[in-house]
């Protein structure tokens, strides 16, 4: 058992930074011990504390938790293909869209003629003058335009 | 390598993880003063340790080699804004902390008064008084353990005593 008077020359060492771990490891033991000097016993904590500090330990390791690696490539590979399909879909399904309602429309667009086919005499000839008249008028027409055009580069070539 | 070789390499790396995990805990609480935050540091250098594990074996002292990382690794961590910032709120906030590292000590007043007192000095000071205190390292072990000359690490050691007793007495801090 450390003496008292021993204790404090060895505290005196400690503070100054001289101490060995050995004389270190006699000053936790006579703290330890508990009959401590009273004009020492205010370090008493100090010592204490650093019993407590050492008895720590650390935490079990923790299982590290499983990170499931996503499989990227795959994933890509699946996204491609799926899109693909889809812009596929998207296509076939536009040019079915423009493809059949213009049948739809040609079938639905069929005329029957048979209903406005003039079966009166007068009804013809009426329809066939009116047709002749425009044809004579827009024939007339041009030739004006053409002589027009002529008479105007002469004019010019003078 | 062969399979027989690997085999020795992991059974020596493994040991020496063994051997030091508690240590590099307490230094990395130390610092950081964070239980959850300590472990991290723990995880990281153990994680980081294994992807060179054919180079520790070799060293002379693999320990100290692990303690020195762990204090960096710590001290970065410190660093980082979040850590700090919590820290920050730590100091300021009384003994009602349950998250504070040293529970034991935290519950009996006195202890836990040193406790924050130790928390008031420099990290580096601190992970000197830690190591010698604590770890019961020889000065030299120190040094190589923490990238510290000799002479700074006798330096802070003093100093780091002093202060701590100053303070203290300041306190009158008694135990129970």
């Amino acid at each position: 058992m450390m003496k008292h008077s021993e204790a404090e020359i060895l505290l005196h060492r400690y503070f100054e930074g001289e101490t060995s771990l050995d004389e270190e490891m006699r000053l936790r033991e006579y703290f330890r011990a508990g009959d401590v000097r009273p004009d020492l016993a205010e370090l008493d904590p100090l010592f204490a504390y650093w019993d407590e500090a050492a008895s720590i330990v650390a935490p079990p390791v923790k299982k590290a938790a499983v990170r499931r690696r996503l499989p990227v490539r795959w994933l890509s590979a699946a996204a491609a293909a799926v899109l693909l399909l889809f812009v596929a879909g998207n296509w076939f399904s536009q040019q079915s869209d423009l493809t059949e309602p213009s049948i739809a429309q040609a079938e639905a667009e069929t005329i029957d003629w048979s209903k406005y086919e003039v079966t009166d005499p007068k009804e013809a000839y009426k329809v066939l003058r009116t047709a002749l008249g425009t044809a004579s008028a827009e024939m007339n027409r041009s030739a004006r335009i053409t002589v027009k055009e002529i008479s105007a580069a002469r004019n010019a070539l003078r | 390598m062969t399979r027989a070789n690997a085999a020795i390499l992991l059974d020596h790396y493994t040991h020496i993880i063994t051997s030091v995990r508690d240590r590099l805990y307490r230094l990395a609480l130390r610092v950081v003063n964070d239980a959850d935050d300590a472990e991290d540091v723990v995880q990281d250098v153990l994680v980081k340790s294994w992807r060179q594990r054919e180079k520790i074996v070799c060293l002379d002292n693999p320990p100290a080699w692990l303690l020195r990382m762990t204090k960096h690794q710590a001290i970065d961590r410190l660093r980082s804004a979040k850590v700090r910032s919590a820290r920050e709120t730590e100091a300021a906030a009384s003994d009602r902390d349950a998250r504070t590292p040293y529970r034991i000590a935290a519950a009996n007043d006195a202890l836990g008064h040193v406790h924050r007192l130790l928390q008031q000095l420099p990290p580096d000071q601190r992970t000197v008084l830690h190591l010698r205190e604590v770890e019961g390292m020889e000065y030299q072990e120190i040094a190589d353990a923490t990238g510290l000359t000799m002479q700074q690490v006798k330096t802070y050691l003093h100093r780091g005593r002093h202060k701590l007793r100053a303070l203290l007495l300041k306190e009158k801090i008694t135990n129970p």
